[in-house]
């Protein structure tokens, strides 16, 4: 066992885990925070998607332990409030852009952190290419990377780019 | 959060489930836990087809954390019935056990010989690798052609030949034989259906718990009232003691229909030891034991007169069932492949005749469409290789052979009644949309880049299908939100949103008042459930009883309220109107001044009848001869769904649904190696499409409203599964038809054509 502590949506956490425990098996168990998905075993799926130190990350592939320090950001913390949604979410309603909605946490994180590596310059086909490791059996993606371009569009113009992952 | 432009029919209304989604508050089985849980792991079957000689246990009982350890032998010996249901529909059929836990021998890898329960996760899975099982393996047989060949293995002894079952469908032997010999011309064709891992993203997962003689299964399916069932006789429970819960699913396809054999054992161990019980299936452990789907090999004449108008359809299948029956695997190929097969073409006569077969591999069931994508494929290959043998553009030989709008009502020759539809119409607009004038030009480009270019054409006709009834209940709750209970099961299709926007229209309920109740049997007494497209035909006549109920019997109480006679009030635009006044009252205010309970109504019905979705899909690809490898440069679908309640919501079932068969297409592969180990066993090495798999789907509604039931509406969630393979193929075949390749198989991989293009040339 080790002792951990991170930041977890801006809350200190603190706990003790098992050496083996995935970053993902902490949120979900020990946090209770089950927003963020397991759908694979293979880090393919990309529904454990998290943003650690403000990147996003499959938190299926790295152990609790390894995020000692970290701030980590979940899909339940991604909104500025709770009665506002983050412009990410905000436009995969907009648009449509979940069915099921079991794939949705992972893509959003990892949407959130695409637009910031691009500063809100984002066209259909690299949104396309970069969203390589996010599965969805659903929607067919079509909507998916229409919301991606959406929000992409409204957080560039109201400069929001540069904070998409805080 | 203004979302809700105009909340009513024909409204692009924005999901009202899609909150809780948004933000991670959505709540899947694997989300629930439960105080004191412990946790199931499935031992299974390394081996495809064995022996089990022994299985000792002793090692696993005395592991760390270790609770219980049961066999198929320790199931019974408790009190379980140890045997998975399954339906007959062939008239000749073997009839072998399909059990819960292994009983003796093993037929494919992945069945489940054991369950190990312990305190946590881990330690259930270090327990796992300590039982000790003793199989004598013996040969296997993983594919159609090797099970039906002599002397192949017998996956059961009662099989001979390793045929599950023989169907045949109506059509008559003489008939056809006189057709075939009487044609100018029959145009035959052998195809491949593939084999495909269904892959809903939220993994099977269920968590079982009992409170005193209560047994209470919180698990994902597409309706649990048929577990319920089965877990009573099972486990030997009084009906009234279960309950199944069925919270959101993360998609189901099909694939969440059937019970599975974990869904009766982790109640099964929850009595044993008096703790909750919780089991979620690993990606791998899912993709080795979801049923899966297609796997079909079809040989298929097509018989024309001289004007090329076809005469007959006649159609030999064999259906892989994989190892053993699962709950509707004989229907599949037969019946509801057999409903569709004449597809939108003026066909005299068909005859249909099915095979199943077993072999050593995962059992095959529903997938998106279960029958009529396997029927439309079929089909719609046909009929271009019948246009290419008789030098006609497949678009005029489909357009000659039509069934028209003034046939309508129509008969086919597999005795289904079409209520309407406008073929020839939706495919010269879809023709239009991809722009069919300008290809050539297009293809003159491509071929200045070395790449062949081409477009295919699918016509694809639906049958939606399911259970004839289904209910609804209304009560205002005392927080004054109107409550309605579903017998249908959302998994992801926006129910919730659809279903309130039935209501509001009936009633003139407030969106936000309205509160869809689903996936629990102790609320629903019955339930349906969602599969063949049904759930908003069944469920919507339904609730607009229970809306006619429910204002029926208000009236009498608006009346006295507002001090008139029933007769003077009427009820429209949301309220009861006194006639002749500008007095109104509304629903909600009348049920807030009404003791509780006082409005409760309960509607049912039978009258849930197929409807025939219909549409044309045309792809447009580019083939590099050189690499194998197809690129999907335009996708075009005009659909006639009748009348839409929600155009967005059905857009997006629409993109789902050919991206799907996309992936049927172009890249699904499920291999076995010829021991029956699963190759494509992760997502490592089975393929399911990516976001940069298509660029666009243009969509086209083009709606001609159902005469089979009171709203019109037809049924839009499989539609565009059954249409895109055929699509997307015949422009492969297109494309590569000068290099005179021959019948080119899904799935289309740039390994598989690559090898093809090379074969020929």
């Amino acid at each position: 066992m080790t002792q951990i502590s991170m930041t977890v949506n801006g809350k200190a956490v603190s706990a003790d885990v098992e050496d083996r425990t995935l970053l993902v098996s902490f949120i979900r168990e020990h946090l209770g925070l089950t927003g963020t998905h397991v759908g694979c075993e293979t880090s393919q799926c990309g529904a454990c998607t998290v943003h650690v130190d403000g990147q996003a990350m499959k938190s299926c592939s790295m152990l609790a332990v390894m995020a000692q320090g970290a701030e980590i950001t979940t899909i339940e913390g991604l909104a500025p409030s709770a009665d506002t949604l983050h412009p990410v979410q905000e436009a995969f309603r907009e648009h449509h852009g979940l069915q099921c909605g079991f794939c949705t946490p992972g893509m959003i994180m990892s949407a959130a952190d695409m637009i910031r590596r691009y500063e809100g310059k984002l066209d259909e086909k690299t949104i396309r290419e970069q969203l390589e490791g996010n599965l969805c059996r659903c929607t067919g993606y079509h909507n998916i990377v229409k919301a991606i371009e959406a929000a992409a569009e409204t957080m560039a113009q109201s400069g929001e780019t540069q904070t998409a992952s805080a | 959060m203004g979302i809700v432009e105009k909340f009513s029919t024909g409204a692009s209304v924005r999901r009202l489930e899609d909150e809780r989604f948004v933000t991670g508050q959505g709540q899947y089985t694997d989300d629930v836990n439960i105080d004191g849980q412990v946790y199931m792991v499935v031992v299974r079957s390394p081996f495809a087809h064995a022996i089990i000689k022994s299985i000792n246990t002793d090692d696993v009982k005395d592991a760390d954390g270790v609770l219980g350890v049961y066999t198929g032998a320790d199931f019974v010996a408790a009190g379980g019935a140890n045997k998975m249901p399954y339906a007959i529909v062939g008239q000749e059929s073997a009839k072998p056990d399909r059990t819960i836990l292994a009983d003796g021998r093993v037929r494919f890898a992945g069945e489940p010989v054991a369950i190990i329960v312990a305190e946590t996760q881990a330690q259930a899975e270090e327990a796992s690798e300590l039982i000790d099982v003793d199989y004598d393996i013996l040969d296997a047989v993983t594919d159609i052609e090797s099970a039906i060949a002599p002397d192949a293995p017998l996956v059961h002894d009662d099989a001979p030949g390793n045929i599950a079952f023989r169907w045949r469908g109506q059509g008559d032997d003489a008939q056809m034989e006189q057709i075939l010999s009487e044609a100018e011309t029959v145009v035959e064709m052998r195809l491949e259906n593939n084999r495909v891992i269904v892959v809903a993203m939220e993994p099977r997962a269920a968590v079982a718990h009992m409170d005193g003689d209560k047994l209470t299964v919180i698990t994902s399916t597409q309706g649990g009232w048929a577990l319920k069932d089965r877990l009573s006789a099972c486990l030997g429970l009084e009906k009234e003691n279960v309950r199944v819960v069925t919270p959101d699913v993360g998609g189901g396809f099909g694939m969440k229909a059937f019970t599975y054999p974990e869904q009766y054992l982790a109640p099964f161990a929850a009595i044993q030891l008096g703790r909750p019980v919780k089991w979620l299936a690993g990606r791998g452990e899912s993709m080795l034991s979801d049923n899966m789907g297609r796997d079909h090999i079809s040989n298929a004449k097509l018989a024309l007169d001289k004007d090329h108008r076809i005469t007959g359809i006649d159609i030999h299948s064999y259906a892989g069932m994989g190892a053993y029956f699962s709950q509707f695997a004989q229907g599949i190929p037969t019946m509801l492949q057999e409903k569709i097969l004449p597809g939108v073409y003026d066909i005299p006569a068909s005859r249909f005749r099915v095979d199943g077969v077993f072999t050593n591999s995962t059992q095959i069931d529903a997938y998106r469409g279960a029958g009529r994508p396997e029927g439309i494929y079929l089909l719609e290959r046909l009929m271009d290789v019948a246009a290419k043998h008789v030098g006609m553009d497949p678009i005029e030989f489909r357009s000659l052979n039509f069934i028209r709008p003034e046939q309508m009502p129509y008969k086919t020759a597999v005795g289904l009644t079409y209520d309407v539809g406008e073929f020839e119409k939706l495919m010269r607009a879809a023709l239009v949309k991809a722009d069919y004038d300008g290809l050539a030009k297009r293809q003159a480009a491509s071929a200045a880049k070395g790449l062949r270019r081409d477009m295919g054409l699918c016509y694809y006709v639906e049958c939606t299908l399911g259970a004839p009834h289904e209910d609804s209940t209304f009560t205002f709750n005392p927080t004054g939100q109107l409550e309605v209970t579903v017998g249908t099961q959302s998994n992801g299709q926006g129910h919730e949103t659809v279903y309130a926007q039935v209501v509001h229209e009936q009633t003139g309920v407030p969106i936000e008042d309205i509160v869809i109740v689903q996936g629990d049997t102790d609320r629903i007494k019955n339930g349906g459930g969602t599969g063949g497209s049904r759930s908003l035909i069944a469920q919507a006549i339904a609730m607009r009883a229970a809306a006619r109920a429910l204002i029926e019997k208000a009236q009498d109480h608006a009346a006295e309220k507002l001090e008139c006679a029933p007769e003077d009030l009427s009820f429209d635009d949301g309220a009861f109107r006194v006639s002749g006044t500008d007095i109104s009252l509304d629903l909600k205010t009348l049920a807030g001044g009404l003791p509780q309970g006082t409005l409760d109504v309960e509607a049912g019905h039978d009258d849930y009848t197929s409807t025939f979705p219909n549409g044309c899909h045309i792809a447009e690809v580019e083939v590099d001869e050189e690499t194998g490898v197809v690129t999907l440069e335009n996708y075009v679908v005009v659909d006639d769904f009748g009348l839409l309640y929600n155009p967005l919501v059905v857009q997006g079932q629409v993109h789902g649904g050919i991206v799907q068969g996309l992936g049927q297409a172009l890249m699904e592969r499920t291999v076995y190696d010829e021991t029956g180990q699963l190759l494509t066993g992760s997502f490592m090495d089975y393929t399911v499409p990516r976001a940069d798999t298509i660029s666009d789907i243009d969509f086209t509604h083009m709606g001609v409203k159902s005469l089979n039931n009171e709203m019109g509406i037809k049924g839009c969630g499989e539609a565009g599964t059954v249409g895109a393979c055929a699509a997307v193929m015949n422009a492969i075949q297109r494309a590569l038809d000068p290099l005179d390749v021959g019948f080119v198989d899904m799935p289309a991989t740039p390994d598989r054509l690559w090898r093809q293009i090379r074969a020929a040339s």
